[in-house]
């Protein structure tokens, strides 16, 4: 419209981590005194161009121009000066310093002998937190002590405070109970003239700030559009992206019609878990989906006591009753139930020890006389699980660390079924593992439940979801705000559900 | 054309083929060859000394370390560390001296309550470590600190007393004209090997030190193994003790405070993981024989203390250089 160049230019940059593509030849370009959306489901490649954007990595190809000028960060420092603040979805704060300090890192100003003036710096803290509306957070405390919503709006006024020339909001809301607070501040930066780009996957947020959208999918833009444009559906659908490849194999369902209940949970409640029922039958593959952060890591973890619980019942099958085991993985083991989690790298693999040692470590015990190890015992057991995972024999004897992701997963996969689990959580087994690897996972998956097994499955590939499971519960805010079968279990419309929309039509529908 | 016998190799070639030995072989093989050759080193500077009886004095005068190294090998494969060594060895040598009095009759009784009290030292820090989740080296240095006062209080104003002519006696002993105290390193290495590369409890261990995160996952008995290592590393120390109770036939409190900080060089020198789950004890035993066998050419060549904690210093920082190394290049 006018000869100004825009605040930020994003020209055609791409930026890989080993294999995997986060991001592939993005464009867009973003004016003073705008608010940008920036949707996509998760690892679209979202927070990579924040952290692209806010110089804490380098694109590989493409670049940036910042009002016209080329734009390389070296590092966050480096960004802030040059006019770029940004309120990071982790946030980062340092919980260990008092809040006024926090809000002047890197660099809080210091008196004549080279010290922190403290008093004088709460006291300049406490003017710009009372002038972006929040009094109820004392400067001197600690941010380890604050509630997780007030760090948050410390992040959101750290980065507004300095008056950058661009601002990045990453899912700013995420622990926030006031949104209209935020909405304030994003209107009267944008009175200033602050180009701000703004990442969610809630729409109606969007909605109510964006006047454009940008949505990424697989770390490509499908779509720049203005969001009055576009429909709802429209806007999932691009998220979630249409042709699905025909990789799963239809299978019939194992659930039978007279199936027992093999896990249930009654009003599980904690700090980041609202009231969360459900129940898991035996032959059923139960989905979970959920955006980022909406409980599914504390409900997985919970189910085998790793993380606590304020209130609730779990209870799972064992001869024929339903039992409470204590809430430990190691008693939750016992049991019958067997986490796979999240965190392959720290939680999931032995790291230091070889493939069939991995494997083995349940049963380890059954293997041995009197605590001596009979090496042909070990093999003997390990050999009746590595074909149900597809895990090549002659990986056992080399090291975990050596195998790549989709091994090891098997590996971890193999050493539940070693510890005779009879239901399964799987958090998000598939990511980081090749194509190949995946397609073991979904058959080892069926032929768990078809044994009469049960799994609790959480995926951030919605495809996997709908077409692995035979329910679906979805998480939004901690609590479960919908459960989808049958026809109604559809991508967009997983998709709507977690985004916190069209609750009213997925219960209608579901039936 | 492929020369017959040579496999063509399936998907992730390379590194898909196991190794042939154990990783872990390698450092100990080559510490233990360099011992023998500061062995040999300190038989041709000695003249009128012969390779054997120089191998037998390393040897007997080693064993100290290579019992108490064994503890320290355990509570670092699990990513902590055992700071009390010192004071349980010279409290285990004073309780053996103390209560036998130079009476045989009293080993009876006397060995096995100073190795319970030893490994009830060991339990203690077993449970500040694994229950009230005191960092290892805080726990076990202020409980070394702690029972070290006891000591103190016990033995202000008594007389050194003698230890038992029995122990005395077998720590110089030969059975085939082979030392007893080699018989019975050689023993304790046999078991020790056993315990840690051959049992469940051993994998246990390794897969704790491995990957805390994975083990609690898991499930593995965090808490039971921890104590189990501390109560190990505590009983090593109380017999690495009263061995040298016997060498010396006289004990006071602070005879084990040398001890300590080879028995981590030991386990480093070994090739263990400083940050654990990884390191085997035969590794550690090499080291300690090398330290033993540096300590004998020291005495030899007649240089003082402070090169001789100059030259263990420098190996120390050179073998943890060297797993640095090695860590990159498994990365890579």
């Amino acid at each position: 419209m006018n000869s100004t160049p825009p605040v930020l230019e994003v020209r055609g940059i791409s930026k890989h981590y080993g294999a995997t593509v986060a991001l592939r030849d993005v464009s867009f370009v973003l004016n003073a005194g705008e608010v940008c959306g920036l949707l996509g489901e998760n690892g679209a490649g979202k927070s990579t161009l924040v952290k692209t954007l806010s110089g804490v990595e380098v694109p590989d190809t493409g670049a940036l121009f910042l009002a016209g000028s080329e734009y390389r960060p070296r590092d966050r420092n480096d960004a802030r000066r040059q006019g770029v603040a940004t309120a990071f979805q982790e946030l980062s704060l340092v919980s260990t310093l008092s809040v006024a300090v926090n809000l002047f890192l890197p660099d809080p100003a210091v008196n004549r002998a080279g010290l922190v003036a403290m008093r004088q710096l709460e006291r300049q803290a406490a003017r710009i937190l009372a002038a972006h509306g929040v009094s109820e957070i004392d400067p001197a405390a600690l941010v380890g002590d604050l509630a997780l919503g007030q760090r948050q709006r410390l992040e959101i006024v750290r980065a507004m405070f300095r008056r950058p020339r661009l601002l990045l909001l990453d899912e700013p809301t995420a622990a926030l109970s006031d949104r209209d607070w935020l909405f304030d501040l994003v209107g009267n930066r944008l009175a200033e003239g602050t180009a701000i780009l703004y990442i969610s996957h809630k729409l109606d947020e969007i909605r109510r700030l964006c006047r454009r959208s940008v949505i990424l999918r697989n770390g490509q833009k499908v779509l720049d559009r203005p969001v009055a444009e576009m429909s709802d559906d429209e806007i999932f659908r691009s998220m979630a992206g249409r042709s699905v490849v025909e990789r799963f194999v239809a299978a019939p369902s194992a659930l039978r019609a007279d199936a027992q209940p093999a896990l249930r949970a009654s009003h599980l409640s904690s700090d980041g878990l609202e009231d969360i029922s459900f129940t898991l039958m035996a032959g059923e593959i139960l989905g979970v989906a959920g955006l980022e952060g909406q409980g599914q890591a504390r409900l997985f973890r919970s189910l085998v006591g790793l993380y606590p619980l304020r209130s609730g019942r779990i209870e799972v099958a064992s001869d024929g009753r339903m039992v409470r085991p204590q809430r430990s993985p190691r008693a939750a083991r016992a049991a019958g139930v067997v986490l796979v989690p999240e965190e392959r790298k720290t939680e999931g693999i032995f790291k230091d020890l070889t493939t069939i040692a991995n494997v083995s470590l349940p049963a380890i015990d059954h293997a041995s006389k009197l605590h001596f190890l009979s090496r042909r015992r070990e093999r003997a057991l390990v050999g009746q699980v590595i074909g149900d995972v597809d895990l090549p024999e002659h990986f056992l004897p080399l090291s975990i660390a050596a195998l790549s992701g989709g091994n090891q997963q098997k590996a971890v996969l193999g050493r539940a079924l070693m510890a005779r689990a009879r239901c399964l959580l799987l958090f998000d087994p598939t990511r980081g593992v090749d194509v190949g690897a995946k397609q073991s996972i979904y058959r080892m998956m069926r032929a768990f439940v078809g044994g009469g097994g049960a799994i609790l499955f959480y995926s951030t590939e919605l495809d996997e979801l709908v077409h692995l499971c035979d329910r679906c519960l979805v998480l939004y805010g901690n609590r479960i705000v919908g459960e989808l079968q049958g026809p109604a279990l559809s991508q967009e419309l997983v998709l709507s559900v977690a985004a916190g929309h069209g609750l009213e039509r997925a219960a209608v529908s579901g039936r | 054309m492929a020369p017959p016998g040579v496999p063509t190799m399936a998907e992730p070639a390379g590194r898909a083929r196991a190794p042939r030995i154990n990783p872990e072989l390698l450092p100990a093989a080559v510490v233990l060859a360099c011992a023998v050759l500061l062995i040999v080193a300190s038989t041709l500077l000695n003249p009128g000394s012969s390779f054997v009886p120089q191998l037998d004095a390393v040897l007997v005068t080693s064993i100290f370390l290579v019992v108490a190294s064994f503890g320290q090998g355990l509570t670092i494969l699990l990513g902590g560390i055992d700071l009390s060594i010192g004071v349980v060895v010279g409290l285990a040598a004073i309780m053996v001296s103390t209560l036998t009095n130079g009476s045989n009759a009293a080993i009876l009784w006397v060995v096995p309550a100073t190795l319970g009290f030893a490994a009830f030292i060991g339990l203690v820090n077993g449970l500040g470590v694994a229950l009230a989740r005191v960092p290892p080296f805080i726990m076990t240095l202020a409980s070394g600190i702690s029972f070290y006062g006891v000591g103190l209080a016990f033995t202000t104003g008594l007389a050194q007393r003698p230890v038992a002519p029995g122990l005395v006696a077998l720590m110089n002993a030969r059975v085939a004209g082979v030392p007893i105290p080699v018989l019975i390193l050689l023993g304790f290495v046999i078991i020790a090997t056993i315990f840690q590369n051959g049992t469940s409890d051993g994998r246990k261990l390794y897969a704790l030190g491995s990957s805390p995160g994975a083990a609690r996952v898991l499930g593995l008995p965090i808490a039971g193994l921890n104590i189990l290592v501390y109560t190990l590393s505590g009983l090593c120390a109380g017999i690495s003790g009263i061995l040298l109770a016997g060498y010396s036939s006289a004990a006071t409190i602070d005879i084990g405070d040398p001890l300590l900080l080879p028995t981590i060089a030991a386990v480093v020198i070994g090739g263990a993981r400083v940050v654990g789950g990884r390191g085997i004890y035969l590794g550690t035993f090499a080291g300690a024989l090398f330290l033993s066998a540096l300590e004998t050419i020291i005495t030899v060549l007649n240089l003082s203390q402070g090169v001789r904690d100059i030259i263990e210093g420098a190996i120390i920082v050179f073998a943890l250089l060297l797993q640095s190394e090695r860590w990159r290049v498994a990365r890579g």
